[in-house]
């Protein structure tokens, strides 16, 4: 059951009961009520299937199917506003909303809601590449978002993917790059997506190393874990899966010899 | 891993081995293995070269006399008896035991313990200010630990991962506290503990040693990584 108020500009109150039809009583009413009849009629693709809701008056709102009519009856005759509400993005209502009606007394006045509807866009996508290089590689890595939407993280050398996003220019803005690197571009910058498409953004930031930092990696087998070099550049490293110490040379930063002590 | 002061002996604690590996430097062979009753885990030279300590997973602690590589005698310190270092002035060595959650202050002409911090956690890796005030102590669980050596008032920095290794640099200045969780290198000011830079380094980084130059050599169960 629907419930409909309608207070004119005087002191009359109706209410309605919606059924499959419409029977009012009033505390008091005129003699020739007015009557108006409602139908929605939508068109098109991905139709809005939830329907739609009117009030009139700016009373009570009630619900209206995609291809509904509904009468109103003993509504008061004269001037009336008529608001739509519920239509889904991709539809449009031809004549807009709100919109003033007219009702005759002891008539029927129809009033029709075109609704026309079109398929959604087909949703974009955008792949965020980042490639960093230099030395003190910013390895906690960066954060993006899109349109002042909450940051997201992204490694130094990553890949990330963002599907769903609506066709159209957003804005991305790239945070977190630490003082020492840059990122080229800047960190604001507007990508434009195409329905359907998926765009591909590179984004590349270079380091720079101050000291101290690494200046060289030489890889050992056997899970070095400790060593020690001697004031003339002897180095010993142990291991903790061998029973040798690999021996190496401080200048040349080289490993070649062991010496076998378990 | 440790060398004497003069560059010519190498000593190395063979974890599984349960010994003290002596090696002569110029031949580069394995001189002798000084037998340990449990495994070695760290070790370090006095600074006059004449002794070698070694601290094992018993929680003992090994006075070995480098020119005849015999035992001199042994300590309790701790279970997992773990990091050592020298007060500048070589008149007091400190050993940190990982399980006990101390440090002991050791008197190196008495061989006695002489003061017990308490830290809690795990203390691991040590190293001691310039002016032998202050005690720095990688911490597993609060990340590191700085004693002062007077008051025995412990400070804590967390670093939100455990700490393990810990150095000094050679003009003690800056600490470097390995995080192996993190496969990262911290550098710290030592004075103000503020971090002066992270350093990734991968792997899982453990020790930390600094050859004369400054140049720290960071290993990492996977390589040996140079910072300069």
């Amino acid at each position: 059951m629907r419930l409909l108020m309608i207070r004119d500009r005087g002191t009359r109150v109706c209410a309605w009961a919606l059924v499959a039809s419409l029977m009012g009583s009033c505390s008091s009413g005129p003699v020739d009520p007015a009557t108006l009849r409602l139908t929605a009629n939508t068109t098109g693709l991905n139709l809005d299937p939830d329907g739609y809701s009117y009030s009139v008056d700016g009373g009570a709102s009630a619900a209206l199917g995609p291809a509904e009519t509904v009468i109103l009856n003993g509504l008061n005759a004269g001037a009336h506003e008529l608001a739509i509400s519920g239509v889904a993005s991709n539809c449009t209502l031809d004549g807009g909303t709100p919109r003033a009606i007219v009702l005759i007394p002891g008539d029927t006045t129809d009033t029709l809601l075109d609704i026309t509807c079109q398929a959604p866009a087909s949703p974009a996508a955008l792949t965020l590449t980042t490639s960093t290089t230099g030395g003190d590689i910013d390895f906690d890595g960066y954060t993006f978002a899109l349109d002042g939407d909450a940051p997201l993280p992204i490694g130094p050398n990553d890949l990330a993917s963002i599907t769903g996003l609506l066709p159209g220019t957003h804005q991305l803005v790239v945070g977190d790059v630490a003082a020492n690197c840059t990122l080229a571009g800047g960190a604001t910058r507007s990508v434009t997506l195409v329905a359907g498409g998926t765009l591909s953004v590179q984004l590349t930031v270079t380091c720079q190393s101050s000291s101290p930092t690494i200046v060289a990696t030489v890889p050992l087998s056997g899970r070095p874990y400790g060593a020690a070099v001697s004031s003339a550049g002897v180095i010993y490293a142990t291991q903790i899966d061998g029973s040798t110490l690999a021996r190496g040379d401080f200048a040349t930063r080289s490993f070649s010899s062991t010496v076998t002590v378990g | 891993m440790v060398f004497n002061p003069a560059g010519t002996t190498a000593y190395a604690t063979l974890q599984t081995g349960q010994g003290l590996a002596v090696v002569d430097v110029a031949t580069n062979t394995l001189t002798t293995t000084v037998p340990l009753a449990s495994d070695g885990f760290n070790l370090i030279v006095a600074p006059d070269g004449q002794r070698v300590y070694v601290t094992t997973a018993d929680g003992t602690l090994y006075v070995v006399a480098a020119a005849t590589n015999t035992v001199i005698t042994t300590l309790a310190v701790g279970s997992a008896a773990n990091g050592l270092a020298f007060s500048p002035d070589g008149t007091v060595l400190y050993v940190s035991s990982r399980d006990a959650g101390t440090v002991v202050a050791v008197n190196p002409l008495t061989n006695a313990i002489t003061r017990t911090y308490t830290l809690g956690g795990m203390p691991q890796r040590l190293a001691v200010a310039p002016d032998g005030t202050e005690l720095y102590v990688a911490n597993e669980i609060s990340g590191m630990d700085v004693v002062n050596v007077a008051s025995g008032v412990v400070t804590s920095t967390s670093f939100g991962t455990a700490g393990y290794g810990l150095g000094l640099t050679p003009d003690g200045t800056q600490l470097y506290v390995l995080l192996p969780e993190a496969g990262e290198v911290r550098l710290l000011d030592r004075v103000s503990r503020a971090v002066i830079k992270s350093l990734f380094v991968g792997g899982v980084p453990r020790n930390v040693t600094f050859a004369s130059d400054g140049t720290a050599l960071v290993t990492n169960e996977a390589a040996i990584v140079f910072i300069r």
